[in-house]
């Protein structure tokens, strides 16, 4: 019974989307899909960052208007596990994936990398840690630098 | 200068082609037997003598009340609809853009281009350039998935730096199973009738969420070498089929032969429903397109389980039991032991350790108070470490799965 409230849980999450326009907790709505694929039921939980990555309801997040913010969060929140292991090597193609939605321009990436790497414990700070948390620390972080801060501005 | 030049051989072959144009209307009354029609509209011929029935199971897809067994009954409807005046979303051309092309194409009707919103929205949306069919190896214990998957990719252009294929698109034709059926029924009720099959479009992210993380199969990805027309005239028919009902059945009519139906629209005369006897697994599906010359090249992607395996492999003697120590919990990622490494040792040992911890919570479900600390401490040390290159991919396989020798017979 268990697997199979995961495996609805799992869908629920990958099927989010965004109302517009919006601010704060009630600009994120939960879209049902009927569309269930053959193996979504045989599923179990996600296992590391995975069983919080349901809280995009931080304070900021709600108001971002900048668009490619809003679609790296969208990503962040299905592969939270994934860009933040790609996070902590600097490189792999989940955080190309962060670059791409955000715009990076190829001359920028190196530096965008390292910017997440290093700074890999700000984004990160608990084992809990939500998608919405990551995206607003990250925001945060390029907003203070200096090549990067254009990327989100609003 | 050049365009003067081409008016030449473009007027000798309007006279040439003149009385070919014509004959072709003449033999208007054998139109809907041409096979790239039975192909649209997905008929086959009865099992007991003549005929003909389409599988689509919706009357929405059908013009003519008798469109589900007359393929000249559609052609007609479907002739007299697309000639209405006016356009828009609801119009005949918007729904059936494919067949609308191709009935302009055969009769030369006048080609003007008919506002059709929603469609032309779509079609930028999927941005796409070519089509990837994408081969997910089968997974031993579920008996639903006895014999792989198949969906297709459709790849955007691959100019610049902006592309990126985890966000591409993908359409996959599954069973449209009520949550609550276990895995049993849901192979019963698959192979004995009973599943609305529906055509969905999803990133391929969620794909490789689905088979490469939790399912821990590996990913064959097949780039077939269609024209950006031939592309076009797929996603056109995709559209009439969207929301359309086909009923699914695990053995004939499941994810691979819908998609193969798709091959031949796009590129007709291919005929890889025709190789299609009393069962289509997925990969001697595969195997048909490949003998069908229609694949320009082909890219593994392991799964999980293949990955930790492999950056496993790769660490010496030594740090494997390292590794062990770290995920079982007797070493901590941040003690001397760890820091007295070489940082590309380190970095090797981190990695392969966080994958394993990874595959774990996942595959055996280790508890969540267990690994999500050890996850996380992991990660720190290892986003310490600056300039280490993570482990190579493994290498793919000497033998696809469309190359293997066994075969279910």
């Amino acid at each position: 019974m268990k697997k199979l409230i995961a495996g609805a849980i799992l869908l629920g999450a990958s099927s989010m989307a965004f109302a517009q326009p919006g601010c704060g907790v009630g600009a994120m709505i939960w879209k049902g899909q009927s569309g269930i694929a053959p193996h979504v039921l045989a599923a179990t939980t996600n296992g590391t960052f995975g069983n919080q990555t349901f809280g995009m309801t931080t304070g900021t997040l709600g108001c971002q208007t900048n668009e490619s913010v809003q679609s790296m969060a969208m990503y962040m929140d299905s592969n939270i596990d994934k860009v933040a292991r790609d996070m902590s090597r600097g490189n792999g193609e989940n955080l190309e994936t962060l670059a791409v939605l955000l715009g990076v321009d190829e001359a920028d990436r190196t530096n965008f990398r390292q910017v997440l790497q290093n700074n890999f414990a700000v984004i990160f700070p608990k084992s809990d840690t939500t998608s919405g948390e990551a995206v607003d620390a990250i925001v945060a972080l390029l907003e203070k630098n200096e090549s990067l801060s254009k990327y989100v501005a609003a | 200068m050049g365009n003067s030049l081409r008016i030449g051989p473009a007027l000798l072959w309007l006279i040439i082609s003149l009385p070919l144009q014509a004959q072709t209307l003449a033999a208007d009354n054998s139109l809907h037997l041409d096979p790239a029609w039975l192909t649209l509209i997905h008929y086959q011929p009865g099992k007991f003598g003549g005929g003909y029935t389409s599988q689509a199971d919706d009357p929405e897809f059908f013009l003519s009340e008798a469109g589900k067994t007359s393929p000249k009954a559609e052609l007609e409807a479907t002739l007299e609809a697309i000639q209405q005046p006016g356009d828009g979303n609801n119009h005949a051309r918007c729904r059936f853009p494919a067949r609308d092309a191709w009935l302009r194409e055969r009769l030369d009707l006048p080609a003007n281009n008919a506002k059709c919103p929603d469609y032309q929205q779509w079609m930028e949306t999927l941005n796409t350039e070519s089509i990837t069919l994408v081969f997910a190896a089968s997974y031993l214990n579920s008996p639903s998935s006895m014999f792989g998957h198949t969906f297709l990719r459709l790849d955007p252009p691959q100019d610049d730096e902006q592309t990126n294929l985890l966000l591409a698109n993908t359409i996959s034709y599954a069973a449209d199973a009520a949550a609550h059926d276990s895995e049993l029924l849901f192979a019963y009720r698959g192979i004995f009738g009973g599943y609305p099959g529906i055509t969905t479009v999803q990133p391929y992210y969620e794909k490789i969420r689905l088979y490469s993380d939790i399912e821990h199969r590996d990913l064959w990805e097949y780039k077939l070498n269609l024209s950006q027309h031939e592309v076009d005239f797929m996603l056109a028919h995709a559209w009439e089929i969207r929301d359309r009902n086909f009923d699914y059945y695990f053995f004939d009519e499941n994810c691979a032969y819908r998609l193969l139906a798709l091959i031949d629209i796009a590129r007709p005369g291919t005929n890889l429903l025709g190789e299609v006897s009393t069962h289509a697994i997925p990969s001697d599906t595969v195997r048909w397109v490949v003998d069908k010359d229609l694949v320009a090249e082909v890219h593994y992607r392991a799964s999980a389980a293949t990955s930790v395996a492999h950056s496993l492999s790769t660490l010496p003697k030594p740090q494997q039991t390292l590794a062990a120590a770290i995920a079982n919990g007797y070493v901590k990622p941040g003690s001397d032991e760890v820091l007295a490494l070489p940082p590309q040792e380190r970095a090797h040992l981190l990695d392969a350790t966080y994958d394993y911890v990874r595959y774990q919570s996942e595959a055996d479900s280790w508890p969540r108070e267990i690994a999500a600390p050890l996850s996380h401490s992991l990660l720190r040390e290892r986003s310490k470490i600056d300039g280490i290159a993570p482990l190579a991919q493994p290498k793919a396989p000497q033998v696809r799965d469309d190359q293997a020798m066994t075969r279910f017979a």
